[in-house]
């Protein structure tokens, strides 16, 4: 158990957990916010990694320390690093204002539904009369809850199958990566036709031009061989 | 004066709601991912909000391998959105339709 607990009032930081726990929850909601709202994704995956942080500092608030750390690392560590490398790769990609707005009807529907989404929760945590949280044991073991120790012991204990499980859901995904990522000339070309043939009018105008090129090829060697003859 | 329980589980419903929001009203595929991460994460914080109430440590083997899968999410959604930008200049969720029967 870290110095920092929460629910033990008798103890001398109690009071400052209460600030603790305010400051990070309306940091993750900030950023939260700022993920949805900005218009330039580079702004939205940096906003990600400040909720990503904040949520960090409320799970050490909460006594888990190598949850609070693993999110650190693998969240703002990994996946916001390549987030923000895709979307230096892919250059700048902003919806159009012309798209802001082509739903007009929708917006406001979204909003509404994610409100009452919101408000639907809330009421329900609100009515739900949550127990007080128990003093956590140690495992029997020995060791404090929410330690990598604890963790570890878990994972190669009680949860080797999940554990296990999750090392071939990584392998699969790291393959699927290369697979979608690096594929060759080859693959490419094809889907590039398979997307061109969708439109009836555009594959209209390709058999045109490459009708156009076939009778100007035929009738330069027509004249090549008249010029011969 | 303490934080109860009650407190990180509605932030967590808070965060969700407007991860959703996220995915319903933005158009760009990236952000709609970085929006399905806003959602995993919350849901995240519930469970380890209720390992710490219960003081079992089963929500926090939850929540490390649903980190474990969110990654390889990302891997495979940025994968495919590489992909389509290969395809085309625009990555608008509404002009994606290739699938389309």
């Amino acid at each position: 158990m870290n110095p920092i607990v929460a629910w033990n009032p008798e103890l001398p930081g109690a009071p400052f957990v209460v600030i603790l726990f305010a400051l990070f929850s309306l940091l993750a909601i900030f950023g939260a916010v700022r993920v949805v709202t900005a218009s330039d994704p580079f702004i939205s995956a940096l906003s990600l990694l400040f909720n990503f942080v904040s949520l960090g500092a409320l799970y050490l608030l909460l006594g888990q320390d190598f949850v609070a750390i693993s999110q650190i690392l693998v969240y703002a560590g990994a996946v916001v690093v390549l987030f923000l490398f895709v979307i230096a790769y892919l250059g700048d990609r902003r919806e159009l204002a012309a798209d802001a707005t082509r739903g007009k009807l929708l917006r406001p529907a979204g909003v509404l539904a994610s409100v009452a989404l919101a408000l639907v929760l809330v009421s329900a945590v609100a009515a739900a009369k949550l127990p007080t949280p128990v003093t956590p044991q140690k495992t029997d073991a020995g060791f404090a809850f929410g330690s990598p120790q604890a963790i570890g012991e878990a994972f190669m204990t009680k949860y080797i199958l999940i554990f296990e499980a999750t090392s071939v859901v990584l392998l699969v995904a790291a393959i699927g990566g290369v697979v979608l990522g690096l594929t060759g000339r080859a693959r490419h070309d094809r889907l590039r036709k398979l997307m061109q043939t969708r439109s009836a009018d555009q594959q209209k105008r390709l058999h045109d031009v490459r009708e156009r090129e076939l009778r100007d090829e035929r009738s330069a060697v027509a004249f090549d061989e008249e010029v011969r003859g | 004066m303490h934080v109860s329980v009650d407190w990180y589980v509605a932030l967590s419903a808070i965060l969700f709601a407007i991860g959703a929001a996220g995915v319903m009203l933005r158009r760009n595929a990236l952000v709609v991912l970085l929006s399905i991460e806003l959602m995993l994460n919350a849901g995240n914080l519930s469970l380890v909000a209720f390992s710490r109430t219960w003081g079992v440590q089963d929500g926090q083997i939850f929540a490390i391998t649903v980190m474990a899968i969110a990654a390889s999410e990302v891997v495979v959604g940025l994968g495919i959105v590489v992909a389509l930008s290969h395809l085309r200049r625009e990555l608008d969720t509404d002009e994606l339709v290739e699938l389309h029967g």
